[in-house]
């Protein structure tokens, strides 16, 4: 084959097949392809220049990228759309050059994926493009290559959360730098607890919110600043000096959270001679694991309208050798409670059962959490059944559960407060109208009198629904005093068929 | 008493179309009031705008209207990072009612608050194209505003190694 051949795709060049090289021909090919690639998006860059958005000047494009985010707030970081910052700069050269330039879009540097370190090159782009704006950093398990970088910018870093951070490494490297815009510091172990202590060298002018959970915290520590509005101290290595709080608590007279999870070892606490006046606090939640020093706390402090939350501790399978032990743990527990229980939800989804108790004394309402619990269903019964069985619970004025063990029906009978009754499930109502035993002359023994709203919900799923709700309707024409019943997300309940037994019926979806 | 005679100013856009205004409606304007202002004489000539078309200026003295009276935005138009962090996308009945046009319309508008400095009236536009762009995939922006992906294939690699960093997070 010999003579000029003309391309048939391309009349920019032709080539003799007997004077060049097959590695000549490829070369001088690619090298048209890449020229015409670089036609195109020139081509294609011109047509972009054409539609009416192209009129807008740069920086009134930038400002619209800008409106275009969601708000920063710190304890949503994980929740940042860092995917929609990016796609703006996907769209075409011309916007990606003013997203380049727009620095608010670039102040979030977020991994939330754990099996994968954040990409430094990535960093460090993005703490060039956003030049020198505050930034919110959330990291899990940084480098030191990362930390080293991070470092040199915390004097504009707002907000930073920091999990898992290998012991090998020294966190403390970040605070070797001033930090004058820190507003919320999270830093946090999720497996093994970190020695390292975070201590800033200097004063932390800004700090809002700090959240401190397994780690060393040693005190004093300049973090525990009359800024704070928020402080959680949880699983700290070797707890806090509560002594030392207890000095620190009156200059902290801006909280509205404090958190002391297992935080408090068993110490000498002295009392001072006033209470603690938290004028602005809202929330105070305590762990139960050292329940000395927690009453010691809660006697020093003076916290009108807060709301108090006792934590279940976290080392609960410890106690739990046996069923026997169990109960007698939790039965001591909750006997020398010290406030009337008005609210009990039980909720169970296979394994797990939370249980939460809560009510009012003086002026505070409080809350006991129980972490879910892996139980089986005999277990549940006889959980349910003890903790309905308390005396503390006379005063029980609202109840939420999917479960009613049969033992503890008898319980709920008796309780003259019990207004309010929400149940979840087929199963609820079922054993909720088990309670009825129409025997001739029995049946005021047997009912649940104080009930005056009943909620189902959730009631679907199962074919006999139907003759449950009739029963429910023959029930209450019978004997009971209910002024309002409720179905939430239950699809296809007749409401009409109670319109005889009951003056409110409402219906959620 | 008859109230106080408000001052009436002609302005004419590059269609040569002209309106005749009230004075405080047109001191929306940042740029016409300090035209105004530097202006001690009355003067009958029209004030010439020479960027603004006269369909445009009709929509922009319809929004100037609907909004006299209400304080101006300070000087100090520079906002902190904090005060853009709070800044949100919503937008008023009205405001939203009156931004309800054609793109081409809608980028005009722009333009003119931008050239005769009404900084709400380009907050109302740049928070409506805002609107439009979030959550939007990049291939859905470009069908929006008729744009093509003029990238080259280097740009392209850079690009699909942000996607697959931003969609790994």
């Amino acid at each position: 084959m010999s003579g000029t051949t003309m391309n048939p795709y391309s009349n920019l060049f032709s080539f003799n097949l007997d004077e060049l090289s097959l590695e000549d021909v490829y070369k001088q090919i690619d090298k048209e392809i890449t020229q015409l690639q670089e036609r195109l998006c020139s081509l294609r860059t011109f047509r972009n220049s054409l539609p009416p958005i192209s009129k807008i000047p740069t920086e009134i494009l930038s400002k619209i990228f800008s409106e275009s985010q969601e708000p920063i707030k710190s304890s949503f970081l994980d929740e940042v759309d860092l995917r929609s910052r990016f796609c703006i700069s996907w769209v075409c050269r011309h916007w990606r050059r003013t997203a380049l330039a727009t620095p608010n879009l670039w102040t979030i540097i977020s991994k939330k994926n754990r099996n994968s370190a954040i990409d430094i090159d990535f960093a460090q782009q993005f703490l060039v493009r956003s030049r020198d704006l505050k930034i919110s950093v959330n990291i899990f398990q940084p480098t030191r290559d990362l930390l080293s970088i991070l470092a040199s910018h915390m004097h504009r870093t707002e907000h930073l959360r920091m999990v898992d951070v290998p012991m090998t490494l020294e966190s403390d490297i970040l605070f070797l730098h001033p930090t004058p815009v820190l507003f919320s510091l999270d830093l946090s172990n999720t497996h093994i607890p970190y020695e390292s202590d975070p201590e800033p060298s200097g004063i932390v002018p800004q700090l809002h919110h700090l959240s401190i959970s397994a780690m060393h915290f040693e005190t004093p520590s300049p973090l525990i600043t009359p800024t704070l509005r928020s402080l959680r101290i949880i699983n700290t290595l070797d707890g806090i000096d509560v002594n030392y709080l207890l000095r620190m608590l009156p200059l902290l007279e801006n909280l509205t959270e404090l958190v002391l999870v297992s935080a408090l070892e068993d110490q000498d606490v002295t009392i001072p001679t006033e209470r603690i006046l938290l004028p602005r606090l809202e929330s105070l939640t305590l762990s139960e694991s050292n329940r000395g020093s927690v009453f010691d706390l809660l006697d020093s402090l003076n916290v009108p309208q807060t709301a108090i939350t006792l934590i279940w501790p976290e080392d609960f399978e410890t106690v739990r050798e046996s069923v026997d032990d169990f109960f007698g743990f939790l039965r001591a527990y909750l006997s020398d409670f010290p406030f009337p229980i008005h609210h009990l939800k039980i909720e169970r989804e296979y394994p797990d059962l939370t249980i939460e108790i809560s009510g009012a004394h003086s002026q505070h309402r409080y809350s006991i959490q129980f972490p879910k619990q892996k139980l089986s269903g005999t277990w549940t019964d006889q959980f349910v059944s003890w903790v309905l069985s308390l005396d503390s619970l006379n005063s029980l004025e609202t109840l939420s559960t999917t479960e009613l063990p049969e033992r503890a029906l008898h319980v709920l009978k008796r309780l003259p407060n019990l207004a309010r009754v929400t149940l979840f499930g087929f199963p609820a109502l079922r054993e909720f109208l088990g309670a009825f035993h129409f025997e001739p002359g029995t049946t005021q023994d047997t009912l649940f009198p104080a009930v005056k709203e009943l909620t189902i919900s959730k009631l679907s799923g199962s074919p006999f629904v139907g003759s449950l709700l009739n029963a429910l309707v023959s029930r209450y024409e019978a004997k009971m005093g209910l002024q309002r019943l409720v179905f939430l997300g239950s699809p296809g309940v007749d409401v009409d068929m109670f319109k005889d037994v009951v003056s409110v019926i409402s219906v959620v979806d | 008493m008859a109230a106080p005679a408000t001052q009436q100013i002609k302005i004419r856009c590059n269609d040569e179309k002209e309106f005749t205004v009230d004075r405080d409606v047109l001191e929306r304007s940042v740029l016409i009031k300090n035209m105004l202002e530097d202006v001690t004489e009355q003067q009958d000539a029209p004030i010439p705008l020479p960027n603004v078309s006269g369909p445009v200026m009709a929509k922009v003295l319809e929004y100037c209207t609907h909004h006299r009276g209400e304080p101006l935005p300070s000087a100090d138009t520079e906002q902190s990072q904090d005060e853009t962090r709070k800044r949100t996308t919503d937008i008023s009945e009205w405001d939203q009612k009156f931004i309800t046009v054609d793109q081409e319309m809608l980028f005009e508008i722009i333009l003119a608050a931008n050239y005769l400095d009404i900084k709400s009236l380009l907050d109302v536009g740049c928070k409506t194209v805002a609107n439009m762009i979030k959550g939007k995939t990049p291939e859905e922006i470009r069908k929006l505003f008729n744009i093509v992906n003029d990238f080259t294939p280097e740009e392209e690699a850079q690009i699909k190694k942000e996607n697959e960093w931003a969609e790994d997070r």
